[in-house]
């Protein structure tokens, strides 16, 4: 109680009840009634207080200066006076519950507190027995924590006892293990107390932001609402440009109750901004509006959407003062006049620096931003790199912690940012995407163009922010907490993932959940857990019937058996179904990237979509993002031609890209189609030609020409892209497919544009498969590949010398590889007369594989191998059998990879002499 | 989890001198390793064999619905293969959170190895690759070869064995 | 004023280096080296004995704690006080299971260094960890 003690004693909430009583009898006609509530501001301002109290008296000061001068009407400031009034008595009531430490203690010293405890914990901790440094740490780091200015008592008095068990271990009078545990029991009160301190901290001083209040409204359903009213704001937002006073109308409203939200959960200055913002809009109706808006309206969404999902999570809820600041104040004049209102925004450099070191600094980060720059443009084609992020890493961090001497806190924040992301991928959290490393070359030039002004500057003068800081900052820091908005990396820790996944729920079902209430969050390794258990269940299932089956044969068993069965399946499709989820989010932000590229690249895109009802795995969702993105960036980058360009050809100057999903025939499947130039044939040949790609014998159909496009050597070749109509790196996307045991189709038309169909399987938990044998060993072709099945004839065997094996099938040669020879089985059938051959086809390529027989077509629940076997090759997983067995999944690439690799050409030869 | 954890550190620290043991034969020879590190010891059943590895690697097997790889010692170790018999097992180690299987010819018995008894491996006389030795266990006349198990099966290990099977080629 | 006392400074940033040097002049120290690396560290350390080593913990080449243990491998009584960014708490117990002394968190302040050397230097004698291994770090 000491905290309303202090509030007493500075006689504030009289204080505060003596302002809000002025402020109701005002009478805004009078100047000196304006002046007195001015001047009662000002002891306020001149008080010890939390920030955002501070914040709300300049805010009052503000809004009475501009009812003087004429600017505000008086109703309205009095009504926001009153506001203000409110949020500042009911921030009162709240400290003056809160209990705990001097609320102005700062930022600073309490991180450097917690971090000499928390260092002195854990060594404690994990202390042995026999190592004295370790007691000698433990007891200067007592010492020096009994000498900081915020430890409270009670904490002194922890600290102290543990002192006293230090020394009596040094002294060895006690036995280790004891004083051990005793000491683990204090350091855990110790870790309580900083914990309060901590929520106390947060709550007192939370740095430059708007703090959360806790209210009862903050419940998560309201946050869902919240988030909805966003989604479907967003997609009226796209259409915003085909005009529409409806259109506009619909924002206005969402707005309207976004900002009734806000006022709820008490971000007062945010709804401020938003009722302002909705008031220029509806003026604006019956104009057009301009691109512009729509880009400020979309950076509005992503915002506050951020703010609530962060919210909805838990997380220390904070909200970027500039980020609101950065809506309002340019919503009316567009994306132009933010980059103007931020070139007057500047920051002075602090006088205490020292020119000399200021120089220093200016001569050494340029080799750490060069470093950066270096090690990432390397991460490109390398993603995985440890050492190349681990470069990039240090060349921020030695960036961050140089400039924090300097007191230049937005490199501070900016490299801070950037590391973030680096140390997220460096810890193999998740593996760094490409959009990520051009956020960081982003922040790599803005980190250059800082030092350019602040060079330019020196201590005591002021060096402007460069335009792209916030924007900048922003994708950064919001690529760490939530990558999934960005479209997704792999590998999401599980803790994000189900935050989003939430979220994606609350999307999914937009309108029709809020009210019915009929939805449970369930946390994703929850379903995981469940879908893999009822795996399991079937496989038993299975087993425990054949058994019955053959012993018993009961009519009444069986029976009973059938129905279990019935049960077991609806089950397992139940579970399956759990997982599945709606493309609507995909293909929303699919929309979103294809107008911020259009705005970009100054071409007409009409994105069009349709399909987005189509459910696909959860788990494919996240990974499918990336390739999307991809294709739809080639599509606008290489595939639509300029608008003279398209007029010239006769077609209409605005470029089409289509993106449709549908199922078919047990199939997830994505279209992306564009009416762009399409792909050069030529141009394409010419290149794998050069590259020594192409065989002087072999005819190559269209499908054979388009699918060289995924080559990686060829498509990593820059020089191709503008010629090919395709951009760099689809090799990617079609590993990306593969990886979901899919596969991507390319068909094209020059000069009228492109379609790519990405086939995927409906799960990625199950999949259709063909059991197959080779002598003792059993094995599961996924069905997707196997094109037919046959027993070959003698007349359609034939050996190509120096290549192998061949089947004549149709006209057509395919090459013939014998499965127990690539993965050396002893005991196969080697005549392929008597054996069996399987055709399997991958990106229009074929091939022939032989096996000993087939056993039969069955669903498998497919299981990972684990990194032991990550370096196998042929093989994708394992899958459990009906009889409890391990069958190993073929990957039908890797086969046709092995085979190609000498082996074939070998082994063909063998099996030729095999054969006669 | 962190719970679990403590109390096992608990368990060390209070029989601080002294580490349990699972001791296991591979021919003549005996070999020990930490308990803490075994989850289960489960007889012979049907090994999936892996293509392209080396022979130490038996293959994979169903765990109650987890995939988990074995690694014969014998082989890894570089003795002779033996037929399977009645005493064969499979002994499973946890290596954090990693399900691993090993195959071996006879499980006997859990032995408490003081720390003092346990001495450095020495360079001679060993079959084994002193790698994989983290120090000679002596009970009475028996000598019980400690194994690091976790150095045996860790990561760099397994994908040493897939290049290897690479290069077999 | 302090008797002779050598400190070496390991940091990659110049900038820090220097940082670093300026605080230990004004607070008398005037006996200084300085190494970019972990590499060039544990030479150094060998062929100058300093009384006290700051070390950066991240650095090309090999990283601080990697040429921390190196060092008190080759001399147990070496002080060794570890600069470190704020937050990384688990690299500093790590750094103190290692053998370091203390540590100072970046931005630092001229007292806060100045006070953390102080302490170390006085320290009766830098103990001897048990059984430290080189392999355990590298």
């Amino acid at each position: 109680m000491k905290k309303s003690e202090r509030w007493k004693d500075g006689g504030y909430p009289t204080q505060l009840e003596e302002l809000a009583s002025l402020i109701a009898q005002m009478e805004p006609e009078e100047p000196e009634m304006l002046l007195e509530i001015a001047g009662k501001v000002d002891d306020f301002l001149q008080q010890d207080l939390p920030k955002p109290s501070l914040q709300s008296f300049s805010h009052i000061k503000d809004t009475l200066a501009r009812i003087e001068a004429g600017d505000l009407d008086p109703k309205a400031g009095y009504h926001k006076l009153v506001q203000c009034i409110e949020a500042l008595q009911y921030r009162m009531e709240k400290e003056t519950l809160s209990s705990g430490l001097p609320p102005v203690l700062s930022s600073d010293e309490m991180e450097y507190m917690e971090m000499l405890i928390g260092v002195f914990c854990e060594v404690a901790r994990e202390m042995e027995e026999g190592d004295p440094n370790l007691i000698a740490y433990c007891k200067r780091s007592v010492r020096k924590l009994e000498h900081l200015r915020h430890v409270t008592p009670e904490l002194l008095e922890r600290l102290k006892g543990i002192e006293l068990i230090l020394d009596y271990l040094e002294d060895k009078k006690v036995e280790f293990e004891e004083g051990h545990r005793l000491i683990l029991d204090a350091l855990a009160q110790v870790e309580e107390i900083i914990v309060s301190m901590r929520e106390n901290h947060l709550q007192a001083s939370p740095p430059a932001v708007e703090e959360r209040q806790s209210n009862e409204l903050l419940e998560e359903a309201f946050i869902d609402e919240q988030v909805t009213l966003l989604e479907k704001m967003e997609e009226d937002i796209l259409v915003l440009d085909e005009g529409g006073d409806e259109a506009v109308e619909r924002i206005a409203t969402y707005i309207d109750a976004i900002t009734d939200g806000c006022d709820s959960l008490g971000v007062i200055p945010l709804a401020e901004t938003l009722r302002e913002i909705c008031r220029e809009l509806r003026s604006s109706s019956g104009g057009k509006i301009a691109k512009e808006t729509v880009g400020s309206l979309l950076f509005l969404k992503d915002t506050v959407m951020d703010f609530l999902i962060r919210l909805d999570g838990e997380e220390e809820a904070v909200l970027d003062e500039r980020a609101i600041k950065r809506i309002a104040g340019n919503f009316r004049s567009g994306m132009e006049e933010i980059d103007r209102g931020e070139r007057a925004e500047a920051r002075m450099i602090s006088t205490s620096v020292d020119i000399e070191e200021l120089s220093d600094f200016l001569t050494e980060a340029p080799e750490f931003v060069q470093g950066a720059e270096s090690a990432l443009m390397q991460l490109e084609n390398n993603p995985g790199n440890p050492e190349l992020l681990n470069e990039a890493f240090r060349s921020f961090h030695n960036l961050k912690g140089t400039a924090s001497f300097l007191e230049l806190e937005d490199v501070v924040r900016l490299a801070h940012a950037a590391e973030g992301i680096l140390s997220e991928a460096r810890d193999g959290l998740r593996a760094i995407s490409q959009s990520q490393v051009t956020l960081l070359l982003g922040a790599v030039d803005l980190m250059r163009e800082f030092l350019e002004r602040i060079r330019s500057a020196g201590p005591g003068q002021s060096y402007v922010i460069p335009s792209s800081y916030y924007y900048s900052l922003w994708g950064m820091e919001r690529g760490v907490r939530n990558q999934s908005m960005e479209g997704g990396t792999h590998g999401v820790e599980e803790a994000a993932e189900s935050v989003w996944s939430r979220q994606t729920c609350a999307l999914e079902q937009a309108g029709e959940s809020i009210g019915r209430g009929g939805y449970i969050k369930v946390a994703t390794e929850k379903l995981d857990d469940l879908i893999d258990n009822v795996g399991e269940l079937v496989i038993v299932h299975s087993m425990v019937q054949q058994e019955i089956e053959a012993e018993t044969g009961e009519p009444q068993a069986s029976s009973n058996i059938a129905l279990l069965s019935k049960i077991t399946r609806e089950l397992q499709e139940l579970a399956l179904g759990m997982r599945m989820v709606s493309l609507k989010s995909t293909f929303r932000k699919m929309a979103r990237l294809a107008r911020d590229l259009s705005v970009q690249s100054d071409l007409e895109v009409d994105f069009t979509y349709s399909g987005e009802d189509t459910e696909i795995d959860r788990n494919m969702v996240d990974e499918i993002n990336q390739p999307l993105i991809h294709l739809i960036r080639n599509a606008v980058d290489h595939g639509l031609e300029i608008p003279t360009e398209r007029r010239r050809a006769g077609k209409s100057e605005t470029g089409h890209i289509w993106l449709r999903g549908y199922h078919d025939s047990g199939s997830v499947v994505i279209e992306m189609e564009d009416d762009g130039r399409g792909l050069d044939k030529e141009a394409i040949l010419d290149r794998a030609a050069s590259m020594g790609l192409l065989r002087d014998d072999v005819k190559l159909s269209d499908e054979d020409v388009y699918d060289l496009i995924f080559h990686e050597g060829l498509t990593t070749a820059c020089d191709v892209t503008d010629i090919s109509g395709m951009g760099v790196g689809l090799d990617v996307v079609q590993s990306t497919v593969e990886r979901l045991m899919g596969r991507v189709e390319v068909s094209s038309v020059p000069g009228q544009g492109t379609k790519l169909t990405i086939r995927l399987p409906l799960t990625l938990a199950i999949i259709d498969g063909m059991e197959v044998k080779v002598c003792e060993e059993h094995y599961v072709v996924p069905s997707i590949a196997i094109q037919e099945s046959l027993s070959v004839k003698d007349e359609q065997l034939s050996t190509v010398t120096g290549e192998g094996e061949a089947v004549l099938l149709r006209d057509e040669i395919i090459p013939l590889y014998r499965l127990h020879n690539l993965f050396r089985i002893d005991g196969a059938k080697l005549d392929p007369r008597e054996a069996l051959v399987l055709v399997l086809g991958m990106n229009g390529k074929k091939f022939a594989l032989m096996v000993d027989d087939i056993v039969g077509q069955q669903q498998v629940v497919i299981k990972s191998l684990g990194e032991t076997f990550s370096g196998v090759r042929g093989v994708s997983g394992g899958a459990i059998m009906g009889t409890g067995r391990v069958s190993l999944i073929l990957d039908p690439l890797g086969i046709m990879q092995l085979a190609q690799e000498g082996d074939g050409r070998e082994m063909g030869e063998k099996g030729r002499k095999q054969r006669t | 989890m962190v719970a679990e954890r403590e109390n096992i550190e608990v368990v060390r620290v209070g029989e601080r001198n002294t580490n349990k043991f699972l001791t296991f034969n591979l021919g003549e020879e005996e070999y020990g390793l930490e308990i803490l590190k075994v989850r289960e010891i489960i007889g012979l059943m049907h090994i999936t064999r892996v293509p392209r590895m080396p022979d130490f690697v038996r293959g994979v097997i169903n765990l109650r619905g987890k995939v988990i790889p074995v690694i014969d010692l014998r082989l890894k170790f570089g003795m002779s293969a033996n037929e399977d018999t009645e005493e064969t097992c499979i002994i499973v180690v946890d290596l954090d959170d990693k399900l691993m299987g090993a195959l071996v010819d006879r499980v006997s018995e859990v032995l408490d190895i003081p720390d003092d008894d346990i001495s450095e491996t020495p360079d001679f006389g060993v079959s084994v690759d002193t790698r994989f030795i983290q120090g000679m266990g002596r009970i009475e006349e028996r000598v019980v070869m400690v194994l690091d198990i976790g150095g045996i099966l860790t990561s760099e290990e397994i994908y040493r064995i897939a290049s290897l099977g690479e290069e077999g080629d | 004023m302090p008797p002779k006392i050598k400190i070496l400074i390991v940091d990659d940033a110049m900038f820090m280096r220097n940082r670093i040097k300026q605080i230990l002049l004004q607070g008398g120290y005037d006996d200084i080296i300085e190494s970019a690396n972990g590499k060039e560290a544990i030479e150094s350390y060998k062929k100058h004995r300093p009384d006290l080593v700051t070390m950066d913990i991240i650095m090309p080449d090999m990283n601080g704690i990697a040429a921390l243990v190196r060092i008190k491998a080759f001399d147990p009584q070496a002080k060794v006080v570890v600069i470190t960014a704020m937050g990384q708490r688990r690299i500093v117990v790590d750094a103190i299971k290692a053998g370091a002394m203390d540590f100072v968190t970046k931005p630092f302040k001229k007292e806060k260094v100045l006070e953390t050397i102080h302490q170390v230097l006085t320290e009766p004698e830098a103990w001897q960890k048990a059984d430290l291994t080189v392999d355990d770090w590298t």
